[in-house]
């Protein structure tokens, strides 16, 4: 009797809850086929349109923005996650830039943000979340692993896509033509460290540690050849597990190697808590890690371990707007992030909509009109000078132009701050 | 030969970790024969709850130089505090309804205590990680080429200490002869007289509690509290709880070393890539000759 009695008991919330599911569900889709009405511009005819059937004049798809309704903008970076330490302010800074410029030819810009967990299924979810939201353009996806992962699915239905933080060579090596990248490409950088660690430190044996992410593997592999051909030996490649925090294993074995230097690709939670506990080892080598960990964050989870870590920030522009950037990011929002990667996302946000104000039209009947194709043509011939990081433009592949005169940024870990070396 | 010592010393740190975090899902399972998989979040709120007494400590007082066992005594009482808090809440809104519902559901309302705890204080920090103040002397005793810092003695000290703590107090106790003649058949239990919903909560208290401490520990070991740390210890504390036999207690202690120490080597062996292959292969091979653990009773009869 008691046990049937139970039974009715949690029935009820059980079966309130699934209603309730499925009453919501409904409304969702219910929602949806309100957007049908909006014209041609949803996923099912963008694809019918993209497969061939129908070519509007100028080539491509031409997406129609109703009068009162807004331009879309997705943007796909991490929230949640141990990377919503880079994401958030990657967020912040683009909404940021969304804001200086609320609307084009009268039509409002409205952002649509999608969590793509710095993964390659996340960001492929991501997608399909941005592309049902009939999103104009993307921002994104924040990581090498998903970028690589979503570019199929943006490419299928012609959206262009600028990512302000995938920096992994593959990213812009797989001959996506949707693609722009404000940030630069690893290649380069992980070149640099190398001939800074060779030249400049004049060290020639080190240990490096990735996060087996498509962007910290890569970049120790760019790294590893590099350091290599000039010379160096890499006494052993190390992995640490993101999500992990006790790496002393990791550290016993790295110490144990006696390495003149530890580089470390990856991001901060992780390159925090490897050098925290080289420390407590008693390592009393060098360390060196990358834009992944270019963040005050990095320094005040690692703690007093951290003075002297060298950290590549990658290429830089020689001339640049970044400290009126930051200033107005500061008023925005209090603080520095102290972020590596606000100022190509604020850069990546005016870019986009430059090219979205030089191609889109309003027709006769007050719609307005974007052609994917233009679109996508604007983006990657744009010239954006003045930006945060200095003039943008693009090679063919997508990747920043390097032409337009940059040099190779080091920091230093100096009292508790990110200080640059010259 | 040292560099071997040192992997085994490493190995005792996280493997002293995953035994007390173990030490809950098997107490769980012992008297309710249901994974609480909201366990590893425990250890996660406990840290949360250290970083924040701790930078209390730090930005009202000077006492974290001036007495810092009093204010590391502080943070693992309030890491224990809110665990238990929690762990209490937990039991009575999600597992207690459905304590006769098939044995999926719980395992499902578990999961979802789990993701809503993270998301809480995923929101809550924004996603940062709580930075420990430097409490914790520095430095470590020199064995030849041997080093072990203070905070990982102390890690291991603490981990051993609350183990003891809890065998003696399901060995010795009265309440603990009550958890473990509920664990034995909680029907009969009930007939002698005992409270078997008051036990089962102090179970879920007893486990708390650890998982809390150690949070704390493994937070000022780590140096930082975040919303995503419990997750990996949770899963690889799950794992050495079958090892050893869930529902044993010893078990729990042995398969969380092991564990460690496996995870230890491995990385050394053949990189840091592996080792949760070696673990979980050797957890397959344990399971192929005893599947109830190394410590487990067999539960063929019950079944």
């Amino acid at each position: 009797m008691r046990m049937e009695s139970k039974k009715a008991w949690y029935r009820w919330p059980l079966m309130a809850v699934a209603v309730t599911g499925l009453a919501l569900f409904a409304a969702a889709c219910s929602d949806d086929d309100d957007g049908d009405d909006g014209g041609d511009e949803t996923p099912a005819a963008t694809s019918a349109a993209t497969s061939g059937a129908t070519q509007p004049a100028g080539g491509g798809e031409t997406i129609t923005i109703s009068a009162g309704e807004s331009i879309k903008i997705g943007i796909s970076t991490t929230l949640t996650t141990d990377a919503a330490e880079l994401g958030i302010p990657i967020r912040d800074a683009a909404l940021l830039a969304l804001s200086e410029r609320p609307d084009i030819e009268g039509f409002s810009i409205e952002n649509v943000i999608a969590d793509d967990l710095c993964s390659g299924p996340g960001s492929e979810a991501a997608a399909q979340q941005l592309i049902a939201a009939e999103v104009v353009a993307v921002i994104g996806p924040m990581c090498s692993g998903g970028a690589v992962a979503a570019l199929d699915d943006y490419g299928a239905e012609n959206i262009v896509v600028i990512t302000t933080s995938a920096t992994n060579t593959s990213v812009t090596a797989q001959g996506a033509t949707n693609l722009a990248r404000t940030a630069w490409n690893d290649d380069v950088q992980g070149e640099e460290m190398a001939k800074f660690v060779y030249n400049e430190l004049n060290l020639t044996n080190v240990v490096l540690v990735d996060d087996q992410s498509t962007y910290g593997k890569g970049l120790m592999d760019v790294f590893e050849t590099s350091f290599t051909e000039l010379g160096g030996t890499v006494a052993s490649r190390e992995v640490v597990t993101v999500g992990e925090q006790d790496y002393s294993a990791v550290v016993t074995t790295i110490t144990g190697e006696s390495p003149e230097m530890v580089v470390f690709g990856g991001y901060i939670a992780e390159g925090a808590a490897l050098v925290r506990q080289l420390g407590d080892a008693g390592y009393e080598g060098a360390f060196m890690g990358a834009d992944g960990i270019a963040d005050q964050d990095f320094i005040d989870q690692a703690g007093e371990a951290a003075e002297g870590a060298y950290v590549s920030r990658g290429p830089q522009a020689l001339e640049t707007n970044f400290d009126e950037f930051i200033a107005k990011y500061i008023a925005e929002y209090g603080e520095d992030a102290g972020t590596q990667f606000t100022d190509f996302t604020y850069d990546g946000v005016n870019v986009l909509l430059n090219a979205i104000e030089q191609v889109a039209t309003v027709n006769s009947d007050g719609d307005l009109e974007i052609n994917q194709d233009d679109l996508i043509a604007a983006v990657k011939g744009i010239t954006l000078e003045n930006g945060a990081t200095g003039t943008v433009e693009f090679l063919d592949n997508g990747d920043r132009d390097l032409a337009v005169g940059a040099i190779n940024r080091v920091d230093q870990v100096t009292g508790g701050v990110l200080v640059e070396l010259n | 030969m040292e560099q071997w010592i040192q992997l085994t010393i490493d190995g005792i740190t996280l493997g002293g970790v995953y035994a007390c975090i173990a030490l809950g899902y098997t107490l769980v399972y012992g008297v309710l024969r249901m994974i609480n998989f909201a366990h590893g979040e425990l250890f996660m709120m406990g840290a949360f709850a250290g970083v924040y007494t701790l930078q209390g400590f730090q930005d009202h007082t000077s006492l974290n130089e001036d007495l810092p066992s009093l204010t590391i005594t502080a943070a693992i009482f309030m890491g224990i505090v809110v665990a238990v808090v929690l762990a209490v809440l937990m039991e009575r809104i999600a597992y207690r309804p459905l304590r006769h519902a098939p044995r999926l559901a719980p395992l499902i309302s578990a999961i979802g205590v789990s993701i809503f705890l993270r998301n809480v204080m995923l929101r809550y920090t924004n996603a940062r990680r709580e930075v420990y103040p430097d409490v914790f002397p520095d430095g470590s005793i020199e064995i030849g080429d041997v080093s072990v810092s203070y905070i990982k003695l102390f890690l291991i000290g603490m981990s051993i200490l609350f183990m003891v703590g809890l065998y003696l107090f399901i060995q010795r106790t009265k309440t603990g002869t009550a958890i473990r003649a509920v664990a034995e058949d909680r029907d009969t239990a009930a007939l002698m007289g005992i409270d078997v919903d008051r036990t089962i909560v102090l179970t879920f208290v007893a486990g708390a509690a650890l998982a809390g401490a150690t949070g704390v520990c493994y937070g000022m070991y780590v140096g930082n509290a975040a919303a995503g740390m419990g997750f990996i210890p949770g899963i690889k504390a799950f794992t050495a709880a079958v090892l050893g036999g869930i529902g044993s207690v010893p078990g729990a202690m042995l398969g969380g070393y092991f564990l460690g120490l496996s995870e230890a080597y491995t990385t050394k062996l053949f990189g840091a890539q592996y080792k949760d292959v070696v673990a979980f292969v050797l957890l397959v091979a344990v399971l192929i000759f005893r599947p109830w653990g190394f410590l487990g009773k067999r539960e063929d009869r019950r079944a």
